[in-house]
């Protein structure tokens, strides 16, 4: 086919069909649905990028066109998905900024394939360019794909379901004021499922040679709108039981659980993406970007009963990639109570402190001050996960790829290989358990395992046991042993909702100064083998930095104190910063733009420590809050969104972790038991103390053993979440954007119902039975020309429906009689003539469904 | 009783009477009657033999009313037809001898074939009601009612009418041959002898003159005069006439329509009476286009067409 051949083929085309079935009301509405849900994705801010609508409306356009003019085949679906990876990639461009505009070429396609390499490998990226790129393509395939199923298959869920899923999906993330988009997209999908149905109908009755009068379209319409509003109506007045959630939170829960789970694990990729949660709490996952939005709003986070500003950790990150912290494994463990540790281990400076918690926002993690000793209700403790190894103690060699200090541990052990238990497990450090002892049984070869419970009482009883027995020791498979002191995150058995509370007995272990300086270098071997990290990109000056500054230096703490200072001395700011994507952050931090936030002035102080060799972590948590004295409420502290702070912890053995502040707004933090604001006596106490054990046994006991018991969980629980009812919108189900609807949709009723009367008239008006009958029967596509008068109308009616022509005569007499002779009927005759047209009704009626049946 | 259904039933009896005489022409009998009632004249197209005629005659003896025939030739001269001063030798002076036209009945049999000058002749009493003869004006008894027939068929020796001629008639029919049944039942009923001998006066001019007042008192709704001036406006503006219809037109079919309501006994005009006459009246009122008639288009089926595009007024609620 020559061009021209194809051009005016394409043209007949078009123009056979005509422009109002290629651009017909079926196009619009799916325009509309599509715009609906684009919008709802635009405004909702998730990435920046140029107008969705504008994507959505250019598939749609094609998706129609090519199913109008052409004969379709597979090959054009392929055409179609190309076009829109052009639209997408140049959508990106558009979004990239550069001096020149080839420039963005380059600068484009390396962000792509730095973030390619982000998602197939384990680091983290803030980049929201990939994901724009994606929205506009996946805006491009939803629109095109649903649209050609709509026009092909003439099915309306082939669009509404799609697009529907999108956009709620999209809507649950979103705060309730967006709701609108929701009742605007079911407006259109109400409106989409009305037309394509009296499309389907009026196809069917065609080819039945059926007549079938254009309104039914309003009259279909005027249906589908009151069934809604009825529904909607039913919702609205729906009496809410006391928890009107609760059975779907029951359904979504497994769901929920697998989401956020999904969602934790892909954060290092989605991390550049914005959310609808108080800005802080939504970096609270297992990836914190070192690009996000600095918290600066008002919005109450907790309030605390607490008497003494205390900082609030949620979540302690150990592994530094360069542009953010990730948590490294950890293991789970229940903390039911921890009072009996109370008797246990006192040491120096070590106080305890009460508190309660009041949460005003959702939240995945505790945020608890110092050790929790007891918590109500009960949580989960993560804990750095064990590593195992297996040290060969028969060919030491095998050991190579061990940390340092296995190895070291390996030879020594190997030495004592033929010593008696006794002697062999006191050479074995405390920083590692046996977990299985591998000895060979005879000299033939035979291999003999002996596993040993490291949890038990007597661990070290079965293994003095397993190394006695017979049998030369080969190998030993080691655990770490679980770090004391060292939470990487506390998490609620039931995920924190608004208006949770938790009460928690902490400890508190305050190192006077000295005894920090006196700390030792020797680190147990859970922490070397985590807190040390430095990844490879981390340029060698931050290193060389650091060595200089801490030159003069003798001891850990000293240098500590040292690189804080130095810190210190650098800009705060909370403008959001714009780091090259190939730039190490605490690189640039430290040597070019030398400004930043909490974020920024941590992660530094623990990469200058790690160069150090000391181990150290990142704490993300709030800071102290505000203070709320007695006047204005319950005596305690206020943390609020723009308290979300962070800071370096360095480890000190005997000590555990302790906190730094490197970040020039906030005070250095006192290394000894904080003043009270409050006037009156201070709850921090000596543990051994009776009155410490007595306010334990009141929190332990405000309803007896048994509610403690019954409220660790399960059906009887009644401490499960505020007694209250939760917070309805505007008092209804549906919220205001229901309420709004509803108000639109009867609206829309009673104007359908004025054009409806204006059209056909209302029925209850008052008119001549004539002109209700010539209504009902022209409605029901009984033909009546401009040319047929009165009697040739009743005439014909009379031939379809015989058995009321009685009736039809009467009306039409009656109704000539008033129109031509001026004589209006009697109230005998009015009466009749209103059980005549209701005879006539019925019968017209009965007599097209007869019709409709008979014809299929 | 009242007034209206006494003319109504007058007008019944006559068509039964009539009816009694023409087999099957029921359509071409009542417009004929309308005719009379409405005070019209009638213009019977037709082929010869089919009954024209007899339909005349059949009026005439039915309403009691004088009947004269007069037969067109292309010699007759109007005297022959009003009637003529004649010199009395008795009396030494001129007496006037009426002619066939001062009845009150007249059947003016194939009056194409008459020359112009004898055709305007009847044109004025046609109109006026009068006749002038040597000036001086006789007045023409009443009713008067003239049947005019014309030989569609034979060509020669014909003068056309003139269009203002063809204006007066209210109402044209065409008998058309009859079915088969009837034609065996004409055969059957004048095999002794001719109905019409039996036909006697069922009403009296009188009394015809009572009915014609009465049509003249049906009430006709201003929506039905709209349809009507609206059918007549249309017909000027139609594509394929030359000359629409006159007001004339208009007041013929208004009159004839409520002749048509007394007929049925109503005592007001509805627009079915309307469309029932609108081809009757208008259709030989239009000179269709030399296109139009080659297309095979004549002044019924333009009517027609006209009707089937006006919207009826009050019949769409």
């Amino acid at each position: 086919m020559t061009l021209q051949a194809k051009s005016s083929y394409l043209l007949s085309g078009y123009r056979i069909k005509g422009l109002a079935r290629v651009l017909g009301v079926t196009f619009w509405l799916q325009v509309g649905l599509l715009a609906t849900a684009a919008t709802s994705v635009q405004v909702a801010g998730w990435v920046e990028s140029p107008p969705l609508v504008m994507f959505a409306f250019l598939a749609a356009l094609a998706a129609n066109l090519l199913f109008n003019l052409r004969e379709y085949g597979r090959l054009q679906h392929l055409w179609v998905v190309m076009a829109g990876g052009l639209f997408a990639y140049l959508g990106g461009l558009y979004l990239v900024e550069a001096d020149q505009w080839y420039l963005r070429f380059g600068e484009m396609n390396s962000r792509l394939v730095q973030w390619l390499l982000v998602l197939v490998g384990e680091d983290a990226t803030t980049d929201g360019l990939p994901l724009s790129v994606t929205i506009i393509g996946v805006t491009w395939a939803v629109a095109y794909f649903t649209s050609w199923g709509l026009f092909k298959y003439q099915n309306v869920w082939m669009s509404v379901v799609p697009i529907g899923v999108g956009t709620i999906i999209n809507l649950t993330y979103l705060p309730e004021r967006f709701s609108v988009y929701l009742f605007v997209f079911l407006t259109f999908g109400l409106l989409m499922l009305v037309h394509m149905t009296s499309l389907g109908q009026r196809r069917l009755l065609r080819t039945t040679g059926t007549p079938y009068p254009s309104s039914i379209h309003a009259l279909s319409l005027f249906h589908g709108i009151w069934l809604s509003a009825v529904i909607l109506a039913a919702t609205v007045l729906l009496p809410v039981g006391k928890s009107p959630a609760a059975p779907l939170e029951w359904v979504f829960e497994p769901v929920d659980n697998v989401v956020d789970n999904l969602q934790d694990r892909l954060y290092r990729v989605f991390a550049g993406v914005p959310g609808y949660n108080p800005t802080s709490i939504r970096f609270f996952g297992s990836v914190l970007p070192l690009v996000r939005p600095v918290p600066i709003a008002d919005d109450l986070i907790l309030f605390s009963d607490a008497r003494y500003p205390l900082y609030w950790p949620a979540i302690a990150y150990d592994e530094y990639t360069s542009k953010a912290w990730k948590v490294g494994d950890t293991e789970s463990e229940l903390v039911i109570s921890l009072a009996q540790q109370l008797t246990d281990d006192q040491e120096e400076g070590a106080s305890g402190v009460v508190y309660q918690v009041d949460m005003y926002v959702e939240s995945p993690y505790l945020m608890i001050a110092g050790e929790p000793l007891s918590l109500f209700p009960n949580g989960e403790r993560n804990v750095p996960a064990s590593k195992a190894f297996r040290l060969d103690l028969a060919d030491t060699e095998q050991n190579r790829d061990l940390p340092l200090g296995l190895q070291r541990t390996a030879l020594t052990l190997a030495e004592y290989v033929n010593s008696s238990g006794n002697q062999f497990v006191n050479v074995i450090p405390s920083d590692i358990l046996v977990s299985r002892v591998i000895k060979e049984a005879s000299p033939s070869g035979g291999m003999a395992t002996l596993d040993v419970d490291r949890n038990s009482d007597s661990y070290y009883t079965d293994l003095r046991e397993a190394i006695d027995s017979q049998g030369t020791i080969v190998s030993l498979d080691v655990v770490q042993s679980p770090l004391v002191n060292t939470t990487v995150s506390m998490k609620p058995l039931e995920r924190l909702k608004p208006g949770s509370q938790y009460t928690v007995t902490s400890r508190f272990a305050f190192a006077s100064e000295e005894s920090l300086r006196n700390g030792t270098e020797e680190y147990p071997l859970g922490i070397l083998d985590r807190y040390v990290q430095i990844p490879a990109s981390l340029p060698g000056r931050v290193s060389m930095l650091t060595s200089n500054i801490v030159s003069s230096a003798t001891n850990i703490y000293d240098k500590a104190v040292i690189i804080e200072t130095y810190l210190r001395t650098m800009e705060y700011s909370v403008s959001s910063q714009t780091i090259p994507h190939d730039a190490d952050t605490v690189d640039y931090f430290l040597f070019e733009s030398k400004t930043g936030y909490g974020d920024y002035f941590a992660s530094a102080m623990v990469m200058m420590l790690r160069t150090q060799g000391i181990p150290s972590r990142l704490v993300l948590g709030f800071g102290p809050g505000e203070i709320q004295t007695e006047e204005e409420g319950e005596e305690g502290f206020l943390v609020r969104d723009k308290d979300n702070h962070s800071w370096p912890e360095v480890y000190f053995t005997n000590v555990g972790w302790v906190p730094f502040e490197p970040t020039p707004i906030y005070p250095t933090r006192s290394r000894g038991i904080p003043s009270s604001p409050f006037i009156g006596e201070g709850m921090f106490t000596d543990l051994l103390g009776d009155e410490g054990m007595e306010m334990l046994e009141g929190l332990r006991d405000p309803g007896g053993q048994e509610q403690l018991m019954d409220d660790i969980g399960g059906p009887l629980s009644g401490g499960q979440g505020p007694l209250e009812l939760p917070a309805r919108h505007f008092g209804t189900p549906l919220g205001m954007g229901g309420a709004l609807f509803l108000l639109f949709l009867i609206i829309g009723a009673v104007l359908i119902r004025v054009f409806w009367m204006r059209q056909y008239g209302g029925l209850e008006s008052r008119q001549t039975a004539y002109e209700r009958v010539h209504r009902l029967a022209t409605f029901l596509g009984f033909p009546s020309p401009v040319s047929q008068t009165a009697f040739e109308f009743s005439n014909g009616l009379s031939l379809l429906i015989p058995e009321a022509r009685e009736d039809v005569e009467l009306v039409s007499n009656s109704y000539v009689r008033q129109m031509y002779g001026g004589v209006g009927p009697t109230a005998m005759e009015e009466l009749r003539l209103i059980w005549a047209w209701r005879r006539i009704k019925k019968t017209l009626v009965a007599q097209m469904r007869q019709v409709a049946t008979a014809s299929g | 009783m009242n007034q209206l259904v006494q003319a109504s039933q007058i007008a019944h009896q006559l068509l039964d009477s009539i009816n009694k005489v023409i087999v099957g022409k029921e359509r071409a009998v009542e417009l004929s009657l309308i005719a009379l009632i409405a005070q019209g004249h009638l213009l019977i197209e037709d082929v010869p033999g089919l009954g024209k005629t007899t339909l005349a005659k059949a009026i005439a003896i039915s309403s009691g009313c004088g009947f004269k025939r007069i037969q067109f030739v292309p010699d007759l001269l109007p005297s022959d037809i009003t009637g003529v001063n004649i010199y009395n030798q008795k009396t030494g002076d001129f007496e006037f001898r009426q002619g066939p036209l001062m009845t009150q009945l007249v059947l003016a049999d194939e009056i194409n074939r008459a020359p112009s000058k004898t055709q305007a002749a009847l044109l004025e009493s046609m109109e006026e009601g009068k006749v002038t003869v040597d000036g001086v004006t006789h007045d023409l008894p009443r009713p008067f009612f003239i049947i005019a027939t014309l030989n569609p068929v034979e060509y020669h020796g014909i003068f056309p009418l003139p269009e203002a001629e063809l204006d007066r008639f209210m109402v044209r029919v065409t008998l058309g041959y009859a079915t088969f049944e009837e034609e065996m039942d004409i055969i059957g009923r004048q095999e002794k002898q001719n109905p019409i001998d039996e036909v006697t006066a069922v009403t009296s001019p009188e009394k015809l003159i009572f009915v014609q007042e009465e049509a003249k008192g049906i009430f006709v709704d201003p929506l039905v005069r709209q349809y009507i001036v609206s059918l007549t406006h249309a017909s000027r503006q139609h594509q394929d006439i030359v000359l629409g219809a006159s007001h004339r037109g208009s007041l013929s079919l208004f009159r004839a329509s409520q002749a048509l309501a007394l007929i049925r006994g109503r005592e007001f005009v509805v627009p079915d009476d309307v469309k029932e006459l609108a081809v009757a009246v208008l259709a030989h009122r239009l000179i269709i286009t030399p296109e139009a008639k080659a297309r095979g288009t004549d002044g019924s089926r333009v009517v027609t067409s006209m009707i089937d595009n006006l919207t009826v007024p009050g019949a769409h609620a």
